[in-house]
Order: structure tokens, then sequence, then C-alpha cells
């Protein structure tokens, strides 16, 4: 029932509102879902825009994904008699891989079923792991949080401006984003020198991105003593990570601040107490590494970058960059899971997702059953808290905690 | 200009110095018994790097191991081959004069253009090397690698060569190409391993494959450096499906692999321990 009930109010949005196809629609394969099932039919094509806005119109399937990939025969029904002719480079970022949790989020025991807020681990300076009723892993639901949000934006404002644009020098115009739906972001680099890339080139883009694989000793110069290594001035990960030891180390009011980034306390007391000195010498390119007996010289910058790591790379979903197979959700259409839409940006910061990216009416009414949901803001309004009550809700708000897996509709005589 | 193709057979110039009228059918096997042990000696642990033959007949073996390898048809062994053209480039090669030759520039090298070479050595990463506007800034000290790493990427880029219609008496050669091994277990074979290497769409126990058997695999058997195995786990998890596998705990398991020396499972083993794992993976096909 309530499939139906979605499937009439995605009809009427697809009807009110025109979705661009994506770029070079012919060549792209697409795949459709239904409630609860993100693709049920794949190795489908579109020959036009109209075409495609015609299936949508009339079929306003749950959810509608495009390869990233360009295909010569995007309908053929095997990746191999397609032959792709590229693909798209998607940096996809969802809240959940930052691992930030807002202490309104709920945990919920799929193993007992004890469910809470997250608020009650974090008071015990705890992370929301282990269920405390019978010990396994819980699940976490993450409900809107601003802080989150803007924590989110701020990762994807970087990694387009700084490391897209700044740095692989990819043409603003070339470069899309929209919102995925759901959690996250999705970043579109289209440029047509990106796409022959293969899936080698992608993992090491991606790598570039998250700075994991980052080896320090490459950026030095062993000729030399002491060590000359990268200056803060210099363009890419060596200037990354000389700006990220000298802003630790100005920031730094005590020893141990060095050593909860990862330094040895012998080492850390030692950078410590020269840090002008480091700092200053660190500018002009010169690493005078302090180094204990017999330890590799890298060893204490090493660890000292792994630390500050978290706050140069980014966590962006590896799987999404690099599969050249994948289907994404099409912008502009909604998201089935969440009747949220993917709504493509101009600029992040003006964007609420909680409020511009909902597309389902308010009309009619659910009364629903709410296990747990926390005092959140949707459409523009405030709802919740509730626990355990049967609630009367608007269209939107009541998909959305369907979908978060924290409320039920059965269909009463009144619904 | 032959002495530079002695050194760099697969460049496409090279083709001028073989026979015009070459065929395949008449070439003598005392050739393709050289070629053959050439090629054993390459894929061997430890090629012999200074060989260097006159133009022609590098020219004429490299053309002979190309369509060995393409019979035999495994990617290691392609690897092999190309990395010792690259190694043999980085150390003996004029590097500018390599570059010049092939059209790259290593003082003005475009992000998209960079990224087409295959990044063989963790130096010439991309995130190892300065980057700015859209361009590298490739360190002058490096130059030498950024030419391996071309030489190797067209030597990979080569191969496999159409080999339908080759004389049968190729197929015997190329198998006396192959290496041969011993293994401190007393020559266990990890064929089933590649299987699940090139395996598709495994739903499940992903990270237990992992650990069990693919980064001890690749780090202990292979010697494969921590940096390839990640990438090489990487591209074989893009390829299944279910939940994904974070990258920092693939990196985590291969440093330890590498520091431990662990070795890979046998499938006995894994199915006294695992038995739902090697069920799922015998009804795949994959074992």
């Amino acid at each position: 029932m309530i499939e139906r009930l979605l499937t009439d109010a995605f009809r009427r949005y697809y009807r009110s509102h025109e979705v661009p196809a994506p770029p070079a629609i012919e060549q792209r394969e697409f795949g459709v879902g239904a409630y609860g099932r993100k693709i049920v039919k794949r190795h489908m094509s579109f020959a036009s825009e109209r075409e495609f806005q015609n299936y949508l119109k009339t079929n306003a399937p749950h959810y509608i994904s495009y390869s990233v990939g360009y295909f010569e025969y995007p309908d053929a029904p095997s990746m191999d008699e397609k032959h792709l002719l590229g693909a798209d480079l998607i940096f996809e970022f969802d809240s959940d891989e930052l691992g930030l949790f807002s202490p309104s989020d709920v945990w919920v025991c799929p193993h007992c079923g004890a469910k809470g807020y997250v608020k009650e681990f974090l008071d015990r300076g705890k992370n929301p792991v282990a269920c405390p009723r019978c010990g396994d892993p819980v699940k976490v639901i993450m409900f809107p949080d601003p802080d989150r949000e803007e924590r989110l934006k701020n990762e994807v404002d970087t990694l387009v401006k700084d490391f897209i644009i700044g740095e692989w020098g990819v043409s603003p115009s070339e470069v899309a984003l929209n919102f995925s739906g759901n959690r996250g972001y999705h970043v579109h680099i289209r440029a047509e020198a990106f796409r022959e890339l293969d899936k080698e080139a992608r993992i090491e883009l991606t790598e570039y991105i998250t700075g994991q694989a980052l080896d320090v000793r490459y950026f030095f110069d062993v000729t030399q003593f002491p060590l000359r290594g990268p200056k803060p001035s210099d363009p890419g990960w060596p200037g990354r990570v000389a700006r990220a030891v000298v802003n630790a180390l100005s920031k730094a009011k005590r020893v141990s601040d060095l050593v909860v980034l990862g330094m040895d306390a012998a080492s850390a007391r030692k950078l410590f107490h020269d840090r002008a000195m480091f700092v200053e010498s660190v500018k002009r390119g010169v690493w005078p590494v302090p180094t204990k007996r017999g330890e590799d010289i890298f060893a204490p910058i090493q660890r000292l970058v792994r630390g500050l790591s978290p706050y140069m790379g980014k966590e962006v979903d590896t799987n999404t960059s690099v599969d050249i197979h994948r289907l994404i959700r099409v912008p502009d259409t909604i998201h089935g899971g969440t009747g949220l839409l993917a709504k493509r940006l101009t600029d992040i910061w003006k964007f609420d997702p909680f409020k511009d990216a909902v597309a389902l009416p308010s009309r009619p009414e659910l009364e629903i059953d709410v296990d747990i949901a926390p005092e959140f803001e949707f459409a523009g309004e405030t709802w919740g808290p509730y626990r355990n009550q049967k609630v009367l809700l608007p269209l939107h708000v009541s998909i959305y905690l369907i979908s978060r897996g924290v409320a039920r509709w059965t269909l009463t005589s009144e619904s | 200009m032959s002495d530079f193709y002695a050194l760099h057979p697969f460049l496409p110039g090279a083709r001028r110095l073989l026979p015009q009228d070459l065929s395949l059918d008449l070439v003598p096997e005392m050739l393709l018994g050289s070629a053959s042990r050439r090629l054993r000696n390459i894929l061997s642990k430890q090629p012999d790097y200074s060989v260097v033959l006159s133009p022609r007949e590098e020219v004429f073996q490299y053309v002979l191991m190309r369509l060995f390898l393409s019979v035999l048809g495994n990617e290691y062994y392609y690897d092999r081959f190309a990395m010792y053209y690259a190694e043999r480039t980085r150390l003996h090669s004029n590097p500018d004069d390599f570059l010049a030759e092939v059209g790259v520039d290593p003082e003005y090298l475009s992000v998209a253009e960079y990224m087409r070479f295959k990044h063989i050595y963790p130096e010439t990463k991309l995130y190892h090397l300065p980057v700015a506007n859209g361009r590298v800034f490739f360190p002058r000290r490096l130059v030498p690698y950024l030419a391996g790493t071309v030489a190797y990427t067209m030597v990979r880029g080569a191969l496999p060569a159409e080999v339908s219609g080759l004389p049968d008496v190729f197929k015997r050669y190329a198998q006396a190409a192959i290496p041969v091994t011993v293994s401190r277990t007393g020559g266990k074979g990890w064929g089933f391993i590649e299987r699940i290497l090139s395996a598709s769409g495994i739903p499940d126990g992903k990270k237990r494959i992992i650990l069990y058997w693919i980064m001890p695999y690749l780090v202990t058997v292979r010697g494969l450096s921590v940096d390839e195995a990640v990438s090489r786990v990487q591209e074989w998890l893009a390829n299944q499906g279910g939940q994904k596998v974070l990258l920092s705990w693939v990196r985590a398991d291969a440093e330890n692999v590498k520091k431990r020396g662990v070795r890979p499972w046998s499938i006995k083993t894994v199915e006294q321990r695992d038995p739902a794992l090697v069920k799922m993976l015998r009804e795949m096909g994959v074992l």
C-alpha cells in the first residue's frame, strides 16, 4: 500500500517538474528500483531527454540510477557487449563514513532489539559500538544534525576547491556536485581527460584524496644533512604535510599535544622545546628532525603525519570512485528510501538537505508507529521527540522516519 | 640510433630493424630457444639487466618473447616482463633521450596525462609528487623513474599480442620459458588463489578471503610491496558485491602480513575453520 502511495506522489512530482537528463544520455545505462530495492531492472537506455522525462512521468520509479560509464551500446545485456567508451570520476561522501556521532542519533541492536539515543554512550565517553544489554554490535541511525552537516559540507568543499580544481586543474564547469538524496554528496568529474582513466589510475587518485598510502620519506632528499624536505609553500601533498606539521607545532601548548598525535615522548619533548626554531627551519625546507639512537630518521615525522592525517585527507568511498560500471542516482530525481531529492547544487553552503531537498508533499498524513525519534528539523518545522507512540504525521516526515527504520505504517480504516 | 633501440626494443621505431619479409613459420628453432631462455631469465627472481644484444637481436627477441608470453596468458608474467624493461630503462638508459623519443616532457606533465602511466614505483605515485594547477612538477632526481614508468606502460600495454595462427612450436618454447620456482611449502600450488583473484561478484566473506588467502599470497608468496598489494586488493574488491571494505583495514592487514611474513592457509585448513566460506566459493565455482 505504501508503495502505491509513494508511486502516486512521485508521479505527481515528475509530472510537475522536468528533470534534466544526465550529459550524453544516449551513452548511459540506466537502472530503476522499486520500494525497498534500489535496482530491480538495469541495462535500460534512453535516446533523448524527452524519452527519459516521459519514462519518469509514466512509471515514476522509486529509484533511478545511471551509469558513470559511457557505452557504445548501453542497453546490451552484459558489460563486454556494452563496449565502454569512458567513465566519469565520482567521489562519494557519506556522513557515516566520517564516523561523526551526534547525541540525537539513535542506536538499535539488531540482535536483542534494544534501542536508545547515542547521547547515552557519548555521556559516558564512549562511541556506540556494543549493545549495553547483550554486547552485540549496534547499528547507528543518523538524524539531521547541523554541526555534522557543516563538517560534511566543509569536507566536500575543500575536496572540490583544493584537490580537484586547485591541484588537478579540473575546470569548475567540468565538476558537478549533487546531494545524494540520503546521507551525503556526490562529486562528478566529467572532464574528458579523466574519462579514459583505468581502474588503477582511479585507485591512485582516490588514494591521493585520502592520503592513506602516503609515505613521507619520498618527500625528502636523504643525501643532505640536516634533511631537506618540503616547504609549506610547496604544492600538493608535500606542501600539505609541511603546513600541517608547522600548524600542529605552532598550536602545541604542551608536550602532550604532540604525544597525542603519535610522537614518542622523547622526540615530542625535544621538538616541543625547539619548536620555534623547527618551524622557521621547515619554512625554509630544512627539517632538523630529532631521532632516538638507532631509529629510522623518518619515524617521528611519519608518526606525526599519521596523527595529522584525519585533518589532511578526505574519507571518500573508494568503491564508488574505482568502479567504472557503477550506477549512481540521477541528479534531481527522488531517492525512494528517504523521499528527498538527489539535488544538483551550485552552492553547497546555501543548501539545507532537510528543507531544500524535500520532494514529497505533506498530504496525505499518515498515522505511523514510531519506536524512537529525537527532536529534529525537517521541511522547515520541528518534529519529535517520539518514543513508542502512534502519531499522525505529514507524508514527507512519515516516509523519512519509516526509511530510517524507526517507524512502521500499518493501514487502518482511518488511513 | 639503433643502439638506442637495443635498449628499448619495445618502441614503435624499433620495428624498422626487423626483416621486411619476416615469417614466423621460418624462425629457426635456435632463435626460439635463445628467446625462450632469455624470457626465463627475465621472469626469474633475479633477471640480468645488463644483457644487451645487438639492436637487431634485441628487437627480434623482444617480438618472440612477447609472443611466448601471449601464449602463456599469465598476467603476473606480463607484469614481470614489463617490469624488466622498466628497470632496464631506469638503470641503463639516458632518461631525457628516451622521454624525448616517446614525446613525454618531464617539465610539463598534466595530471590527466600523467595518470595514464602505470605508476609502478612508489616514488612516482601522484601523492608523492608536487601537484598544482593541473600540473605535476617532476623532481629532476626522479626523471629516471619516470622513464621506467613510461617503459612499463608501453610494454604492458602491448600485452597480450594476437597469437591465433601461431606455429605450434612457439607453444613448446613458451612453456619452456616458465621459471622453476621452489616454494618453501614444497611446491604447494596457489593456483586457486589466482582463481579467487580473477573471480568477481563474491557477495560475502571478502574480508576473510583477504585475511586467509589474498593478502598473504600477494605479500609473502609473490613478494609485492604493501602499496602494490593494497592496490591489487582494491582492484579485486571493486569487482565484488556486498558491503564495502575500508581501505585502512586493507592497508593494516597488508602491513601486518609483511611484518609477520604470514603465508596463505590451505583450502583444507580454511575448510576446517570456516566451512561456510569454502562451501560458498565451491558453489560459485571459484574453488
